[in-house]
This record gives C-alpha cells, sequence and structure tokens, in this order.
C-alpha cells in the first residue's frame, strides 16, 4: 500500500486486491492488547489513585468494540475502493486514518506482547522460532500499513510545495 | 437571589474528602511516556500530535526525548486531567503512566 494524493479531504490510498484481504485479517485481530496491559501509574500507593478505574477501563473496552465494528465496516464498504488497473484507491478521512492507525498498533503491540515484549534485536530470536514467525510477520505487516498511513498523514499535513521537489542542484558538489 | 432567603448550615466536608478534592485540583501530577522498544518514531509523534494539539516539532522534541532517554513528561496538570491524558494514549497503546510531581 502506498500514499497516493489528498482529494476532498480524503487521503487516497493505493493498495493491492491482496492487500485489502490482510489489512482486514489484521483488523479482525483486533483488540488485541487486553485493558490490563496498561499500568495507570508506576509509584503511586492504591489509595491515591483516582477513584472508578473498573469504569474507565469498561469505557475503554466499549471504545475499541466502537471503532473494530466501523474499521470493518469500512474495509467492507465497496464504495471506499475503486479499482484501477489490478489495484485499488481506498479513500479515507484524517479520523479514519487515525482510527486505522491505533488499530494496526494495538494488532502489533499486541503480537509483540505474546512474543514475550523481546528487546530491540529480538527480531532474529522470532524468525528462527516456528512459534513466534506468524507474530512477527503480523507485526511487520502491520508496522508496513502504518508507515503508509503515516506517510499519507505527513504528506497531507506539509505538502511538498511546486518549487520544493526535494532535489536542489546547488547541493550537488559538480 | 431570594429577599428571605433562609440561612442554611452546610455539612462540614470530612477531613478525607476535602483532601481529596484539593488534590483533585492540584497541578501535581505528571503525564510520563515510557520508552518501549516497539512503537513506530513517527507514530509516537502522530499520537502526541493528536492528544496534545501540538506542533510537529514539540511532538518531535519530546518523541526523541523518550527515545533516546527512556521517558519524557508530557504535561503537568490535575488528577482529573492527568488520568484522561493517560487513557487517551492507552487508546494508542502507548506506555504511558501519571505520577506525582517530584516522586
Amino acid at each position: 500500500m502506498n500514499f497516493l494524493e489528498a482529494n476532498d479531504d480524503k487521503l487516497v490510498f493505493l493498495i493491492e486486491p491482496r492487500g485489502r484481504r490482510v489489512l482486514r485479517k489484521l483488523c479482525l485481530k483486533y483488540p488485541s492488547l487486553e485493558v490490563s496491559y496498561f499500568e495507570l501509574c508506576r509509584t503511586m500507593d492504591e489509595e491515591e489513585l483516582p477513584d472508578g478505574r473498573e469504569v474507565a477501563d469498561q469505557s475503554l473496552r466499549e471504545e475499541q468494540s466502537e471503532v473494530r465494528k466501523r474499521i470493518l465496516k469500512l474495509l467492507a464498504d465497496e464504495s471506499r475502493f475503486e479499482e484501477t488497473e489490478g489495484f485499488l484507491l481506498m479513500r479515507l478521512t484524517m479520523e479514519e486514518v487515525d482510527l486505522l492507525l491505533q488499530v494496526l498498533n494495538d494488532v502489533r503491540i499486541g503480537c509483540w506482547s505474546r512474543a514475550g515484549s523481546p528487546s530491540e534485536g529480538g527480531e532474529e530470536l522470532m524468525r528462527s522460532d516456528p512459534k513466534l514467525a506468524p507474530l512477527l510477520a503480523a507485526m511487520q505487516l502491520c508496522g508496513f500499513f502504518q508507515g503508509a498511513l503515516l506517510d499519507g498523514l505527513n504528506r497531507q499535513k506539509n505538502p511538498p510545495s511546486d518549487e520544493d521537489d526535494g532535489f536542489d542542484l546547488e547541493d550537488l558538489s559538480i | 437571589m431570594e429577599d428571605n432567603a433562609t440561612p442554611q448550615v452546610l455539612p462540614k466536608p470530612d477531613q478525607d474528602t476535602k483532601t481529596r478534592e484539593q488534590e483533585e485540583l492540584d497541578p501535581g501530577y505528571v503525564v510520563i511516556c515510557w520508552d518501549d522498544p516497539v512503537n513506530l518514531m513517527d507514530y509516537v509523534t502522530h499520537v502526541f500530535q493528536v492528544v496534545f494539539g501540538w506542533t510537529k516539532a514539540r511532538a518531535e522534541r519530546h518523541m526523541m526525548q523518550v527515545h533516546k532517554q527512556g521517558k519524557s513528561i508530557l504535561v503537568r496538570e490535575t488528577m482529573e486531567k492527568a488520568e484522561h491524558y493517560v487513557h487517551q494514549l492507552h487508546k494508542y497503546s502507548l506506555h504511558a503512566t501519571m505520577e506525582r510531581d517530584g516522586s
């Protein structure tokens, strides 16, 4: 998947039909992280903590459930996808891109957590373990889609000007 | 205001309630984002921009601080607001906590 252009307040991404199926499969894993994964504080005593932790957790679960429904509906919505020369043009609002990023990140961190939260450089270890390799693959796929979505957001917020094509002959010492 | 309002004696709040209310209004809480080896740097920058409404430059400064120093203090707030921000950051799967300022 690649960012193509910003059009009428929507970001347009070029994605293969197979990529669309993979994206949907990854989103089906959401929510991947248990609410208990998150700690509210590290140093405060129990009695110092704000009240209503259970209510907040329940609220997060409900919100995740809504996000899941919305994203899966979006990915199944044919009007969002336009066929062009074997590829699909996928149109998303900025808010939808943000939601999709949340979903993919949750899945990515969930895989990492299930793999035992390896430290940096743990990819080799995961790759060589048949039980962990699928988790690594899912993490890498999520990262790939996240990269394209973030690229779209960055280029929407900071569009390159016509005069600045990022290439300056003055930079060449010839 | 009514002319003939009868003065009423409100019950005195007990000490615990009073202390709790003061704490909730005290901007003595910090929201900290902790480093982890898995979140993408651009993603963290994006989340800081969305949650706090920061410019990209400010969000990147904090992201780099998390990356290089292991943590960054993002805001100092009241208990209620700090809790709100931590929940927002958790929604994006970032490792964030609220702590008493100076602890």
